[in-house]
This record gives structure tokens, C-alpha cells and sequence, in this order.
């Protein structure tokens, strides 16, 4: 919504990013964000929120917490047997692994 | 032990009457708190990571928004405009409250907006329920600095000036405790500035 945009209604909403003048409640399934200009009157519901200084708010925030979902158990684990590797040679090291140890240039 | 001067620096401060006032919610979710020092990342960050909901409400806002210029410092003088002012502020039903964080803005309002205000935090917070809330030392009116009150952690607050603004009410220990005398029990922190921490039981 931006800063010259007036809302008198509900939002619903992934993600809901406010500039303007907002009555109504509003309903994230990400993220809420008030900028510093932005008015607001209503409730929100959001799974995180993050508020510049100077934004007006009047209302009730709820942070609803994602669940973890339950991992199902893990099936036991079998001792994974070793690849032979001849003598002197040193196994391969994965690439990603070396790339994130590179200092950047 | 030597007093430590109010300045218009951005400071931290150790607060026993936060940490008290936090070891009252801490305990157990989904209450809801007021907050009536306006909306910051920061209180909103530490009191739904208790799994609270907090109701945000800019009180010194919305208070210059019905003050009229020919209204005395403090606030709307018509009952009328007083009753709109508290409708406001403060549209809870009787007991919804399970805790307020009042800071300091009850100083900055008049005698006739103090009063009604008090006896509406009264009626909207449940038996047992805790106020956290901050006096200027000061003796008489006059502009003090005007801070946001952020809380850092549970025992500490990050003082945001936001300028100055005059005080109306000043009162001392006693005068507290009278203002109070509805509520459970007042209890007051010492501290080594010129802010006088209390903590008020519905």
C-alpha cells in the first residue's frame, strides 16, 4: 500500500508492506511491515512484523509462531560401510566446501 | 549514592521495575499487555516472544489529537471530550488486561484526564494484575526530556528521546500511593536517575 493510499478494509495477505493510512485488520502469512509513514487502526496477525520508527499504530499484534512440524521417526541406522580407499590417496574434498572456505577477493 | 543526570542522548538503564514487571508475565502465554507508549519493534519483539498479544496505543497521540488550543495543558477540559479521550485509549472490557506498560504518560495529563484514567485502567485490568510504570522526579512543572521507552531485555530499557515536553502532574511517594489507593499494592525502585519506577497490583 502506498503512502498516498487510504485502505478502510480487511487485508489478507502473504506478504503485507504499508505506506499509507490503513483501517481495518490484516492477516500475513509471512511478514507485515509498517514503514515510518504508514497509519494503522486495526489487528494484526502475522508471523513476523518488522516496524520503522515514526509509523502510528493503534491495535493488537499477534505473532503466531510457525509449528516445527514432527519428524517421523528415524528408521535405525545401519553402520555405513567404509569406501576402500588405497593407500596415499586423500579422498576427494566436495566443492561447495572449498568454495565457502575461499576468502572473497 | 549521586543521581545521574536525564540527558537527550539514546541511553540504556537497568530497570528492577521492568525486570519485576516482566517476572509477573512471564510465567504463562497468551495474555494480553497494553502498551501505551506507542508502538516499537523492540516491545513488540520481546512481549510476543512470551507469546503474549500486545495492544499498541500511542497515548500522547492521541491525547494532542483532542486537545484543543484552547484546552490547559494536559488534555481536553470537557467531560465530554475526557470520555472521548478515554474511549479511545482505553476500549478494553472491564478486566480483559493481564498487564500495562503505563511509562511515564500519566504526567503529562491534568488532573481531571489523570483521574478518569487511573480508575479506567482500573476497571480494564483483571484482579491481579500488574502496571509498570515510570514518575519524573521533578517538583514542580516543567519541560522534561521525552523518551521512548524500548525494552532491551528483561531488565533493561533503551531511553529514545523524542525532545521534550512539560509535565502537569508531579507527585512524591505518597502522592502515588494515593492515586493508587483503589489497587492492590504499590511498590516503588529506587533509581540512580532523575525516574521513579513503580509497579502497581490491580
Amino acid at each position: 500500500m502506498g503512502p498516498n493510499g487510504k485502505v478502510h478494509a480487511n487485508v489478507k495477505a502473504r506478504e503485507i508492506i504499508v505506506l499509507g493510512t490503513v483501517h481495518g485488520n490484516m492477516e500475513a502469512g509471512d511478514k507485515i511491515e509498517i514503514r515510518n509513514e504508514a497509519k494503522l487502526v486495526g489487528d494484526l496477525r502475522t508471523a513476523r512484523i518488522v516496524i520503522e520508527d515514526g509509523a502510528y499504530f493503534k491495535g493488537s499484534i499477534d505473532v503466531v509462531r510457525a509449528e516445527t512440524p514432527k519428524a517421523p521417526p528415524a528408521p535405525p541406522q545401519k553402520p555405513a560401510p567404509s569406501p576402500p580407499v588405497a593407500s596415499g590417496v586423500r579422498p576427494e574434498t566436495p566443492k561447495t566446501a572449498v568454495a565457502a572456505a575461499e576468502p572473497k577477493s | 549514592m549521586s543521581e545521574r543526570p536525564m540527558t537527550h542522548e539514546a541511553q540504556l538503564k537497568r530497570s528492577h521495575g521492568l525486570s519485576h514487571f516482566v517476572s509477573t508475565i512471564r510465567d504463562e502465554a497468551g495474555l494480553t499487555i497494553l502498551d501505551l507508549g506507542g508502538i516499537s519493534q523492540q516491545n513488540v519483539n520481546f512481549v510476543t516472544s512470551l507469546g503474549h498479544r500486545l495492544y499498541s496505543e500511542d497515548f500522547l497521540r492521541t491525547l494532542d489529537s483532542l486537545t484543543g488550543p484552547d484546552d490547559p495543558p494536559g488534555g481536553p477540559a470537557q467531560s465530554a471530550e475526557i470520555g472521548a479521550f478515554l474511549q479511545q485509549c482505553f476500549d478494553f472490557g472491564p478486566g480483559m488486561l493481564d498487564g500495562a506498560l503505563v511509562w511515564d504518560v500519566l504526567q503529562y495529563i491534568s488532573r481531571p484526564v489523570l483521574l478518569a484514567a487511573v480508575d479506567r485502567l482500573y476497571e480494564i485490568l483483571r484482579p491481579g494484575a500488574h502496571m509498570f510504570l515510570i514518575f519524573h522526579t521533578a517538583e514542580r512543572p516543567q519541560p522534561v526530556p521525552l523518551y521512548s521507552y524500548r525494552i532491551s531485555d528483561a531488565e533493561t530499557l533503551h531511553l529514545v528521546p523524542r525532545g521534550t515536553r512539560p509535565i502537569v502532574q508531579c507527585f512524591n511517594n505518597r502522592g502515588i500511593e494515593r492515586l493508587f489507593e483503589r489497587f492492590g499494592a504499590v511498590k516503588f525502585f529506587l533509581t540512580r536517575d532523575n525516574l521513579r519506577e513503580v509497579i502497581v497490583k490491580r
